[in-house]
């Protein structure tokens, strides 16, 4: 036997397994419609390849893994693509996500598979991406993409695969390892192949006898694959609490198994690797517990990916009027859905339909006594108790620095409660609020940055043309310099000084006629708006004046008349100039408004035409919008035309 | 039916704060028993005189600060409060020494600091200090065991402070405020004059040892951990122990700072209260050790004779900074030494 | 007499010592520029958005070294305040209406098919986080957007939309528990979600 350590703390809640383990797995009917979500995994969204209308196979891929943490998604049945568009996501936020709608057909029929005969030959890139293009993901909880966890950069000697199940209720794993020991172990063996052949510690609980008899007989032959039977306490089938258990050892603080040379790996992600390796089906189906006192029929169903909860409520009988509480996952770490619409994904192990008081009840919960119940529970070794002050406190640092990025969120501490209080909900609170907080400091860090950088170039701008323009003075200055050195005696200087006198008069004529009208049109403007201020300036100082001195607002009333004749003189001058030109800034301004105004009317039909069903209709609008839109441009431009033609004839005139 | 959302763990224990508080409530009863087998009728009519205010109080209290009150009043705590503070004031304290102590422990020390589980300071304590304070003589006459008052006696000394007949009679020193002030007498000479002494000492015992009976209880149904209890008795058993075997003559024995007075009361019931006490398990070690040693040193050096209320108050003033420096290691944080990969 | 004379050398050879302790201390360890200053940088926003009337975070913080108040920064709020307090050794006070109060964090989009392309609101721009020419559509960098509103009063066609950050299943958490018991006949909603 290998020798059983023990992790700190943990509870044991009533198993509540039989509901659902008695039965073998039942493969469930393909449902009508599959949402495949891009994101079942943890890292960045895959990438669809297909489109609406798109005839899929099963097992085809449907969508691309996006850089190194990612996965691919494939089509778990054969059908059409009906939509590519927002779902809601199988998350406690019950937020919507990108997904894959797929009709099915019925057909189910299989792409083209490549199964391999012979593993031995696979070298261990191939096996890695056999691995990576099956899709496949931690099937345990977390959904952390395989294949990266499988190109460790250390050398791994132990390899731990995790059957314990220790949450109650769920069955999945259990099942699995009682009907599928061979190919669970055969999986193994191709892990154990691709990582340089490490000793292999499958943990179960002891309350699986069944799974261990079964794990202990396919691994009968293979001397360094080891069955350890481990005592049942919530939560032994967390990683790293696994690992501790398996082999005394501690996975360092904001570390991974790799560091300390071990690699962990659920039964059903093991299982999956043998199908996609040897079998060469991707990871399309997974065994789903469906349990609680609403299911009639509960038990555990081999369902495909994205068949939609309500369907499996449906074929397990759940009776939905019974259920108070929808739980994905198991009662201690599960999340609850509210809409029956959300698919299963790669890591849904349980459905839990539980009936009113099955589960413990929404209660209001009492002030904490510090018993320190859960700091005895807690299997991270943390003081959940702080923690919650802190959270509760909104101090978020000194609950980081009481190490609450440790906390595994299993519930333990709650579980245990005296006064029933949420506390993991408080610690999921203060660990996001730490994640905005952090990354809004980072954001800052990267405005101050550039808002310094910015400042400085501008201040670098300024200083730059201060310098040309020293520059060019100096060379201005240094050329005259120069020219008199050159020529200190020129024949005449007085004929010289006419010389440069008639040249700049010539220079000075030039200039005017060829001054452009544009600067003419510049001058009357200003001309008109200066008048404009001085008239209204006289205008306030009468009516000063006229409150207090009678005479001097006699004068400026003078003044008035005599700049108010001025400024109409100036702002007729100034139309009448306009109009030469042929200027409307006006007008320019409307027509210009309006080509923007069609342009994005014609954007917003085009984009609504991707969607819309009444394509004929559409067209014509978006036809009668590129006209109304053309209509305008050309408006403008013959407006503009107008006004660059009309000075140049008017020159000529 | 309309599905919720809330976050897990959807399960739940069965540990609930009112249970805790019975289970507290009821592991008093054997030393609430003994005591009033030696010491008469006195401790139970302020038990239920300081049950009754406690509640009285706690619900006022909380009407004024608008909580619910249902809600708290059902939690215990109040009950255990009360049933501390009758159990460690003396038989023969009348009834406004009684209200005194509680309206302190609920209103000020509790209230006061934002209720159950915000209290810095164990409230029974600081009502209990507070008396001692105030009312020194009240609150150092217990009644001697020779003979005990029938209870129309208690009944009416407890309210008019009388009793037909004279009081003196019955009241004593306690042993320790005995063996504290030996006026220069070695502690056989003080027995020897003092022939009540043994008859208390042998009392006192008897009440420690059904305190104890009640608090191996609680440990057994794992309402504490043992940190704090052990820590303390064995804080003051060494110190006395140590102090004893260099002056025997002077320091009682172990024993005895072990099986009289309220040592205990105050191990298994006092020192073990969650709120005001340290949190990890090393801090409650250090919390429970901290506490003994204070006992002995009051005892031995204070003015007091029993020395477990100022004791606790001056440990729970120095919880936090206990709390700072014992914060446990988390998971993942020791470099466990490798351990070899198993016996096969 | 002499006693006098004693004390005075002792007390003067003291004073030498402890002067030149002190002054070996202020060379040996100067501190370089003006901490304070940067520290209270540090934890302001670095919205840029001129709101508490000075044209940048680092300005306010200069200007707050010098004693002005501290609550004067909408976008940071409570918050800000609180941080500030704690490292001026202030009383935290609340925000000061009177240059805007806390709101939910925005970004800047340009409606691009009403874009111009004035380059106006990339000249704005306090952090360059519009990109664009002449005549040639705007964008904005979301990631580097502080939400400063800056860039929506010089747009002469008024397409910049400040739009709240969106949640996603990414940035979504749970939100505190309701408080206990205190507040009585609460629904069943604790477990309310956070579309904030």
């Amino acid at each position: 036997m290998h020798k059983i350590w023990n992790f700190h703390g943990g509870v044991h809640p009533v198993e509540n397994k039989t509901q659902s383990n008695q039965l073998p797995i039942i493969v469930m009917p393909i449902p009508a419609q599959l949402t495949m979500h891009l994101s079942q995994h943890i890292g960045k969204v895959a990438k669809a390849i297909v489109e609406t209308g798109d005839y899929v196979l099963k097992g085809q891929l449907i969508a691309c893994a996006q850089g190194f943490v990612s996965a691919n998604v494939h089509a778990p049945s054969s059908g059409h693509v009906s939509a590519i568009a927002d779902r809601t996501l199988p998350h406690q936020s019950a937020l919507s996500g990108p997904c894959i709608v797929i009709d099915t057909d019925g057909k189910d029929q299989w792409a083209t598979l490549s199964p391999t005969a012979n593993p031995e030959s696979l070298s261990k890139p191939d096996l890695l991406n056999l691995i990576q293009a099956a899709g496949i993901t931690g099937m345990g909880g977390a959904g952390f993409p395989s294949a990266v966890k499988l190109q460790p950069k250390i050398n791994i000697h132990t390899l731990v695969i995790n059957g314990a199940e220790c949450e109650p209720y769920i069955t999945a794993d259990d099942r699995l390892m009682r009907e599928y020991a061979a190919q669970i172990i055969a999986g193994i063996q191709l892990v154990q192949q691709l990582i340089d052949q490490p000793h292999c510690l499958i943990g179960i609980e002891d309350n699986k006898p069944e799974a261990v008899a079964a794990l202990t007989y396919a691994a009968d032959q293979h001397t360094n694959i080891e069955v350890c039977v481990i005592p049942t306490k919530y939560p032994s089938g967390g990683e790293k609490q696994l690992i501790e258990i398996l082999t005394g050892k501690q996975v360092p603080h904001g570390g991974i198994p790799a560091d300390i040379g071990m690699v962990c790996q659920n039964v059903g992600t093991v299982k999956a690797i043998f199908d996609a390796i040897i079998l060469g089906r991707p990871l399309i189906n997974r065994i789903t517990t469906v349990t609680g006192k609403a299911a009639a029929n509960a038990g555990n169903y081999e369902v495909l990916l994205g068949t939609q909860v309500a369907d499996i409520l449906a074929f397990a009988k759940v009776d939905l009027a019974k259920t108070s509480r929808l739980v994905m996952g198991g009662p201690m770490m599960g999340f609850t859905i509210q809409d029956t619409h959300t698919p299963i994904i790669k890591s849904s192990n349980c459905i839990l339909a539980a009936a009113d008081l099955e589960l413990a009840p929404v209660a209001d919960h009492h002030a904490c006594i510090r018993c320190g119940q859960c700091e005895v529970a807690c299997p991270a070794q943390l003081l959940p108790q702080q923690l919650f002050w802190f959270a509760k406190a909104e101090e978020f640092e000194k609950a980081q620095d009481h190490n609450l990025s440790d906390c595994i969120e299993c519930g333990a501490c709650a579980w245990v409660c005296p006064s029933q209080i949420p506390l993991v909900q408080y610690y999921r609170y203060a660990k996001g609020r730490l994640k905005t907080i952090n990354s809004e400091a980072q954001l800052a860090e990267v405005s101050r940055l550039r808002f310094e950088n910015r400042e400085q170039r501008l201040v670098d701008e300024k200083l730059a043309k201060e310098e040309k323009r020293k520059a060019r003075a100096l060379t201005a200055a240094a050329a005259q310099a120069a020219k008199r050195a050159a020529n200190p005696s020129a024949e005449d200087p007085v004929a010289a000084a006419l010389a440069r006198v008639n040249l700049k008069k010539q220079a000075k004529t030039n200039a005017a006629t060829q001054k452009s009208t544009e600067d003419e049109y510049k001058e009357l403007k200003t001309a008109a708006a200066i008048t404009r201020t001085k008239l209204n300036k006289t205008r306030k100082a009468l009516t000063n004046a006229q409150a207090q001195d009678h005479e001097q607002a006699q004068a400026l009333q003078q003044t008035v008349i005599a700049l108010t004749t001025k400024a109409a003189a100036a702002a007729a001058e100034l139309h009448a100039y306009e109009a030469k030109l042929g200027l409307d800034p006006e007008k320019e301004k409307t027509l210009q408004l309006a080509v923007a105004k069609a342009n994005g009317v014609v954007r917003k039909l085009e984009k609504s035409l991707a969607t819309a069903e009444n394509l004929q209709q559409l067209e014509a609008e978006i036809f009668n919008a590129k006209a109304i839109h053309e209509a305008a441009g050309l408006a403008l431009e013959e407006h503009q035309a107008n006004a660059k033609e009309k000075p140049t004839s008017t020159q000529e005139s | 039916m309309a599905l919720v959302n809330i976050s897990s763990p959807h399960h739940h224990g069965l540990s609930k704060t009112s249970r805790l508080m019975g289970w507290v409530l009821l592991a008093t009863l054997p030393g609430l028993a003994v005591q009033s087998y030696f010491y008469g009728y006195g401790t139970l009519i302020n038990l239920l005189w300081a049950s009754v205010l406690s509640l009285g109080f706690e619900a006022i209290v909380l009407g004024l600060r608008r909580r619910p009150i249902m809600p708290y009043l059902t939690d215990g705590s109040a009950l255990v409060t009360a049933f501390l503070l009758a159990l460690a004031l003396p038989p023969f304290s009348p009834w406004w020494l009684t209200l005194v102590a509680v309206l302190f422990s609920i209103v000020f020390a509790k209230h006061l600091y934002g209720g159950l589980g915000s209290n810095p300071f164990n409230p029974a304590m600081v009502g209990y200090a507070l008396c001692l304070i105030a009312f020194p003589v009240s609150m150092t006459q217990w009644a001697g065991t020779e003979a005990t008052l029938s209870f129309s006696q208690q009944w009416q000394w407890f309210w008019l402070e009388y009793i037909d007949g004279g009081i003196d009679a019955w009241t004593r020193a306690t042993p320790l405020d005995l063996m504290r002030h030996t006026k220069g007498l070695t502690l056989n000479e003080v027995a020897s004059t003092n022939p009540q002494l043994g008859l208390g000492l042998i009392a006192n015992m008897w009440v420690n040892v059904a305190y104890l009976l009640g608090g191996l209880f609680l440990l057994a149904i794992r309402a504490f951990t043992w940190h704090a209890p052990v820590a303390m008795l064995a804080g003051l058993g060494l110190c006395a122990g140590l102090f004893h075997m260099g002056e025997p003559d002077l320091y009682p024995s172990a024993s005895k700072h072990l099986l009289t007075g309220a040592t205990m009361l105050s191990a298994f019931f006092i020192v073990t209260d969650p709120v005001s006490g340290a949190t990890s398990r090393k801090g409650k070690l250090v919390f429970g050790a901290g506490v003994g040693i204070l006992v002995f040193i009051i005892r031995s050096y204070g003015s007091y004779p029993d020395a477990f209320a100022f004791a606790i108050l001056l440990m729970n003033l120095a919880a936090p900074l206990i709390d700072t420096y014992t914060k446990p290691k988390a998971y993942g944080h020791q470099p466990k030494k490798p351990h070899s990969q198993g016996d096969k | 007499m002499q006693t006098l004379y004693l004390a005075i050398v002792i007390l003067a050879l003291l004073a030498i010592v402890c002067g030149a302790i002190l002054g070996f201390a202020a060379i040996r360890f100067k501190v370089d520029g003006d901490p304070i200053v940067d520290q209270i940088d540090s934890l302001l926003p670095q919205t840029q958005c001129g709101q508490c009337g000075h044209p940048g975070c680092k300005p306010y913080a200069q200007a707050i070294a010098n004693g002005e108040a501290i609550n004067r920064c909408p976008p940071g709020g409570e918050t800000t305040i609180k941080a500030l307090a704690d490292l001026l050794d202030l009383e935290a006070i609340p925000l000061d209406a009177e240059h805007g109060s806390e709101a939910i964090r925005t970004i800047a989009y340009i409606r691009e098919d009403e874009c111009i392309g004035c380059t106006k609101c990339i000249q704005a721009c306090p952090v360059d986080a519009i990109l664009g020419a002449a005549k040639q559509m705007h964008t904005v960098i979301v990631d580097e957007c502080t939400g400063c509103d800056l860039c929506l009063e010089p747009c002469p066609v008024d397409c910049i939309d400040m739009l709240p950050v969106e949640v996603t299943s990414a940035s979504w958490h749970w939100q505190q528990p309701e408080q206990l018991i205190a507040t009585s006949n609460l629904p069943h909603s604790r477990g309310e979600s956070d579309h904030a």
